[in-house]
């Protein structure tokens, strides 16, 4: 007997062990269909009593234990059960011969035995046998439970006869001797006659006769022979059987403690009724003593409650028996068997110090050299049972010995996978959890070296099962986890490894589930790298969500009337749920780490709001972009930045193209623009544009482009501060005064004087090449989609970056009265600061070419100006605006309408490029005045035809000439009274003027004229008359008298005509 | 002569693990890490005495065939364990018990050191451990 039975239990004993097996070819599967249903029935309830027989049913048993049967009837095969394939009745006899040859097997000992034929049909069926079953196929067999109780029946009435037999057959002569077999060579030429011999074989016999009571159900009697037993082999020292005795004591004694049974196998497997176990036992006694006639002096003399032992004894008489058993090397396999028994009992009774003495002798019970497989099953079921008695790290220690022994290099075909499963179920053992979360909370406190071994097991037999997958899990826990306690060189190896493994597959975030329904989580390297500071960053500016203020208000009142609602507060709660972490591809290992999971880090909570989606807006220009960056203390944050380069008073458009590279449609646009303050002064518009198009083009579906369209008009200041003044020399002309007679009336087209650039303005040219900035900002307001039904908006920034070159520059503005007092010339000096021939045109003249660096005067004809037409400013804004506001206001509205009248453009030919010049920031006060229509309007009538400009009026001598001179007043002040004198006088064309001409010239009444005082648009007119008393060109010179009225008014107001009268001949 | 001494802590993992012959130290880390199973049994068997009465030696956890496991716990449940060679029959149980009190001594030195965490490894410890080891043997 070598071959332990690990599974043995102390109920065990009152087992009849039943071997079923096929015969033939049978498919496993069919095979263990039915032996399945055989299983189910184990216990029986024997008809005519009530006692209960257990079946133990093996489908492997060795015949060697099958020898050991006497010893312990439970070791006996008593049943044999065939099930076989048979489809012919041709191949009928030879398969029953089958059934007969393995019949011999287990012969000496079968009670009785059967056949199951599956498949058989026709006439051999027919016939009925007790011994032979015939089905017509594996499903069609519902009666096999049945034949299996009436087989149990069979083997119970051949138990019975022999229990009886045994039990009466102390009364004859000869009581034959029980033994086992490494005894029998023992006894030969013993002397059979001695009393002590007999007495060894009663006490073997009474041995036996329990053995068979337990069997039979009949649990009083087999104690109360047992302790016969072990009386009478403790007087002859027969230690083997006096062991199996005690342990037959020990055996019936569990089944009366503890119903349940001791192997947790099947639980309640005693008694299917909801009688009590003892209370049913000692019912079944005094039936048992009546039916059976079994001797009765022995049982009546020992008291029951005596007969069965202690908890306490019970344990006791297992150490002793064992230690009985331990005295003969042959019964090793026996002495295990006992151990494992009493370990299951010491575990029901939760004493696990013995239990481990008795597994610590197990472990020591060497039995052969046992195979590489017994080995691993030794092992796991030591591991077992240390489990069972709550030695988890003991368990864990064996199981992994056996996890160890399924990849020995013995074993031909190394078991893996059975390697594997068997370490993973040593991990509670040694308290290690395969989720990193464990691994969390401060430093690592465990068995390190330990626990790092076996996660290198595990690394290494899950790579040799060929899962790449998961030794790359378990490499990355290992390094996550058992960081600090690796060495600089483990580290290095780990890390190595890892790499290696990764190149083939790499490391993820997802859970790995095993078939053993366990599940590795991820695991990310939180520690490697080390993160030591977490810092929240804004989204980028292009990017922030701006909640819309007015709709702010609007939710809040129209979710709940309550200010704070719970409500609310919960929903909220629910969405600041969501987890911030960062992503890290480490050794090829993919992590999500969560900032909650940083060792290093306490985060006091980040939150990140959520809202609902927007769409992104992504613009184009047409521009270059740039790299400058506008001044810091703009405030925005620019996502992209556009320059272009302009000359002065230059525009172009800007095509901006709106492309939706979101989610959702864009639905809202706003634009607006900002100027950075600048020293510069601008004149007109910088930036205009028109939203309408672009929004006709909406909404924008992702994918889809809008165009825009920007005007940039660049205007600066084109005068040059007093840098040139000196370099046209004055002409002598004078701005002030009443150029009665000038040198240049003549000149009514532009003048033109070449002058080349002075030398000494070389060292000046800086100012002039000096480049301005014009910086603005566009700001794109837009919304779209699930954002902007919750009021948010996206906002991105275009930054535009203007570099202004001076184009021209009018160093030098004067006017000059012209002919007309209504028109007037001004006379602007011209310079061309840029490096190419420009030409400068007006409205109203033809182009003037200017080389590059050149000046030149330029005299334009203008109308004056009648600025107290204009609409005031808007009066509201007037209101509030001081006076000098006012002030500039007006000049710059006069500025303006100067600056359109005038239309002066210059053009770059060789660059193709024109842009208008303004001499907006270069009227003076003075200039203005005198481009300024006079509030005083005063005509001059000869004859009743208006008189002015180059007009001469032709007279007879000797005719008398109406003169009338009319007053307009457009101030709105009342004027006058005034008093004016008409002066005469001859221009010589040489420079000599000649008032003497009393004698040429007659006045009919007075020279003088008196003008009553006019009211505001009011109307006012004197006449006189002269006579001409020779004929030639006389002109007629106006003058008011200087008196106090006249002074408070500004001298430009009076600038009356003079009047050229030419006397002709009288006609006849 | 001691070969491995070991101090664990409450919550059963190492405050301190050091063996002689450094080569196999895993084999004794096993041996330590098993022998907790017996400790915790006698620790839970013992509870039921008054504290006072408690005898803070365990006494002898489990022979193997090359070593014997001695156990020794304080009353804060840290447990001393410490494996002795079985060859060496000279080392008599007092002789034993001795050890583990000058073990427990220097334990409580070690938490009298404001600069120690308690639940940290123990560093300083070497000194006395090496005399012990050597000491009896």
């Amino acid at each position: 007997m070598s071959v332990p039975d690990y599974m043995q239990c102390a109920e065990d004993h009152q087992t009849l062990l039943v071997v079923v097996q096929p015969v033939g070819i049978v498919s496993e599967e069919n095979f263990f269909r039915i032996y399945k249903r055989i299983c189910s029935v184990s216990q029986i309830s024997v008809r005519d009593s009530q006692r209960v027989l257990y079946i133990r049913y093996r489908h492997h048993y060795p015949p060697e234990n099958n020898e050991w049967g006497d010893f312990q009837t439970h070791r006996k095969v008593v049943g044999l059960i065939t099930i076989t394939d048979c489809f012919s009745a041709k191949d009928w006899p030879q398969t029953f011969e089958k059934f007969h040859v393995q019949k011999e097997i287990y012969g000496s000992t079968l009670y009785d035995s059967r056949l199951f034929v599956f498949g058989l049909q026709g006439e051999i069926v027919e016939q009925p046998r007790t011994d032979v079953a015939f089905y017509p196929n594996y499903e069609d067999c519902q009666t096999v439970e049945k034949r299996i109780e009436d087989f149990i029946e069979s083997l119970f009435i051949v138990l019975e006869s022999k229990r009886l037999d045994r039990a009466t057959d102390k009364s004859g002569d000869k009581i034959p001797l029980l033994c086992v077999p490494f005894e029998k060579k023992d006894f030969v030429g013993l002397d059979t006659d001695s009393r002590h011999y007999k007495k060894r074989c009663q006490g073997r016999m009474r041995k036996h006769v329990g053995d068979l009571c337990l069997q039979a159900g009949m649990l009083q009697d087999s104690l109360v022979h047992y302790h016969m037993s072990v009386e009478l082999l403790r007087s002859v020292n027969d230690f083997l059987w006096l062991g199996a005795a005690l342990e037959g004591l020990c055996s019936a004694s569990v089944i009366y403690h503890y119903p349940g049974g001791t192997g947790g196998k099947s639980g309640a497997r005693r008694f299917q009724g909801s009688t009590l176990p003892a209370e049913a036992a000692n019912r079944h006694r005094p039936g048992a003593l009546t039916t059976n006639g079994i001797n009765p002096d022995t049982s009546t003399e020992i008291g029951r409650a005596k007969n069965c032992l202690s908890p306490e004894d019970i344990i006791d008489k297992y150490k002793e028996a064992i230690s009985y058993y331990s005295k003969y090397k042959n019964a090793g396999v026996i002495e295990l068997e006992a151990c494992i028994k009493a370990v299951r009992v010491l575990a029901i009774q939760k004493r696990s110090m013995e239990a481990s003495e008795f597994l610590q002798n197990a472990v020591y019970i060497n039995l052969r050299q046992l195979s590489e497989e017994e080995k691993i099953q030794r092992y796991s079921i030591l591991s077992e049972l240390y489990e069972l008695i709550g030695f988890h790290r003991k368990s864990a220690f064996f199981k992994r010995v056996a996890a160890m022994q399924c990849v020995a290099p013995s074993i031909a075909e190394p078991g893996w996978r059975a390697c594997y499963k068997l370490l993973l179920e040593t991990l509670p053992g040694y308290s290690l959890s395969l989720d990193p979360k464990d691994f969390s909370r401060g430093t690592h406190r465990g068995w390190a070296a330990v626990q790092m071994r076996l996660l290198h097991e595990l690394v290494y037999a899950s790579r040799r099962m060929g899962n790449p997958a998961l030794s790359v899990r378990h490499l990355s826990f290992l390094l996550q986890t058992m960081l600090d306690f690796l060495s600089d060189q483990e580290k290095k190896d780990v890390a190595q490894s890892l790499e290696n493994y990764t190149s083939k597959c790499p490391g993820t975030m997802e859970p790995i589930a095993l078939p053993g329904g366990l599940t590795l989580p991820p695991v990310p390297f939180t520690k490697l790298p080390i993160v030591r500071h977490v810092k929240l960053l804004n989204l980028p500016a292009s990017l922030r969500p701006h909640k819309m203020k007015s709709l702010l208000g609007q939710n809040v009142s129209t979710k709940s009337p309550f200010i704070y609602s719970p409500i609310i507060a919960h929903n909220r709660g629910e969405e600041r749920n969501k987890k911030i972490g960062y992503h890290t591809t480490v050794f090829g290992v993919f992590s999500d780490c969560l900032l909650d999971n940083l060792p290093g880090i306490k985060t006091s909570g980040s939150t990140v709001e959520v809202i609902p989606a927007l769409p992104r807006l992504q613009i184009s220009t047409s521009l270059p972009r740039s790299a400058h960056s506008l001044q810091p203390s703009s405030g925005d944050e620019i996502s992209t930045n556009v320059s272009v380069q302009l000359y002065n008073g230059e525009s172009q458009q800007l095509i901006i193209k709106l492309e939706n590279i979101g989610m959702e449609p864009l639905e809202k646009l706003e634009v607006t623009s900002k100027v950075l303050t600048t020293k510069e002064k601008l004149y007109g518009d910088f930036l205009s544009w028109k939203l309408e198009e672009t929004l006709a083009q909406f909404p924008l579906q992702p994918g889809k482009v809008a165009t825009f369209t920007i005007n940039i008009k660049v205007k600066l200041d084109f005068s040059c501060q007093e840098n040139l003044l000196q370099d046209l020399s004055d002409d002598g002309i004078s701005v002030s005064g009443f150029p009665l007679s000038s040198p240049f009336r003549q000149v009514v087209r532009p003048r033109v004087e070449g002058k080349p650039v002075n030398p000494p303005e070389s060292n000046k040219a800086g100012d002039y090449s000096h480049v301005k900035t014009l910086e603005a900002v566009l700001n794109f307001k837009y919304s779209g989609g699930p954002g902007h039904t919750e009021g948010y908006y996206r906002n991105l920034s275009l930054g535009l970056h203007v570099e202004v070159e001076p184009s021209v520059f009018f160093t030098r503005v004067s006017t000059l009265p012209a002919t007309s007092t209504r028109q007037c010339h001004l006379l602007l000096d011209v310079f061309n600061s840029t490096e190419h021939e420009l030409t400068v045109s007006t409205r109203s003249s033809e182009a003037l070419i200017l080389h590059a660096g050149e000046c030149q005067r330029m005299a334009i004809q203008v109308d004056k100006f009648n600025f107290e037409s204009f609409p005031e400013s808007p009066g509201e804004k007037g209101q509030f605006a001081n006076p000098k506001q006012l002030e500039e206001e007006r000049r710059e509205a006069r500025g303006l309408e100067i600056h359109s009248k005038l239309g002066i453009c210059w053009r770059i030919p060789s660059l193709k490029r024109s842009g208008e010049a303004s001499v907006e920031g270069l009227l003076n006060q003075l200039v203005l005045e005198h481009l300024q229509l006079a509030p005083l309007q005063w005509d001059v009538l000869v004859d009743g035809q208006p008189c002015d400009r180059e007009a001469v009026a032709a007279c007879q001598v000797g005719d008398p000439v109406r003169l009338e001179v009319r007053l307009t007043n457009r101030s709105p002040r009342s004027v006058g009274p005034f008093a004016l004198t008409v002066v005469p006088f001859q221009d010589h064309q040489n420079g000599v003027h000649n008032y003497d001409l009393h004698d040429t010239v007659s006045f009919v009444g007075s020279s003088t004229f008196y003008l009553d005082a006019v009211q505001p648009s009011g109307q006012s007119a004197c006449l006189g008359a002269l006579l001409f008393l020779y004929t030639g060109d006389f002109f007629l010179h106006i003058r008011f008298h200087e008196d106090s009225t006249s002074k408070e008014l500004p001298p430009s107001w009076f600038c009356l005509p003079s009047v050229h009268v030419c006397a002709l001949e009288a006609q006849a | 002569m001691a070969v491995c001494i070991a101090v664990i802590a409450k919550e059963n993992y190492p405050l301190y693990i050091r063996s002689t012959p450094t080569e196999n130290e895993l084999k004794f880390h096993y041996m330590v890490h098993t022998s907790l199973d017996v400790v915790d049994e006698k620790i839970s068997a013992m509870g039921k005495a008054l504290v006072d009465q408690r005898e803070l030696y365990l006494g002898l956890l489990y022979p193997t065939e090359d070593y014997k496991v001695y156990g020794y716990v304080t009353n804060s449940k840290v447990k001393f364990v410490m494996v002795v060679d079985s060859s060496n029959t000279a080392l008599r149980d007092n002789e034993i018990r001795s050890m583990f009190r000058k073990l427990h001594n220097s334990y409580t030195d070690v938490m009298c050191n404001p600069f120690y965490n308690p639940g940290d490894r123990i560093q300083a410890f070497d000194n006395m451990v090496t005399s012990m080891m050597i000491q009896v043997c």
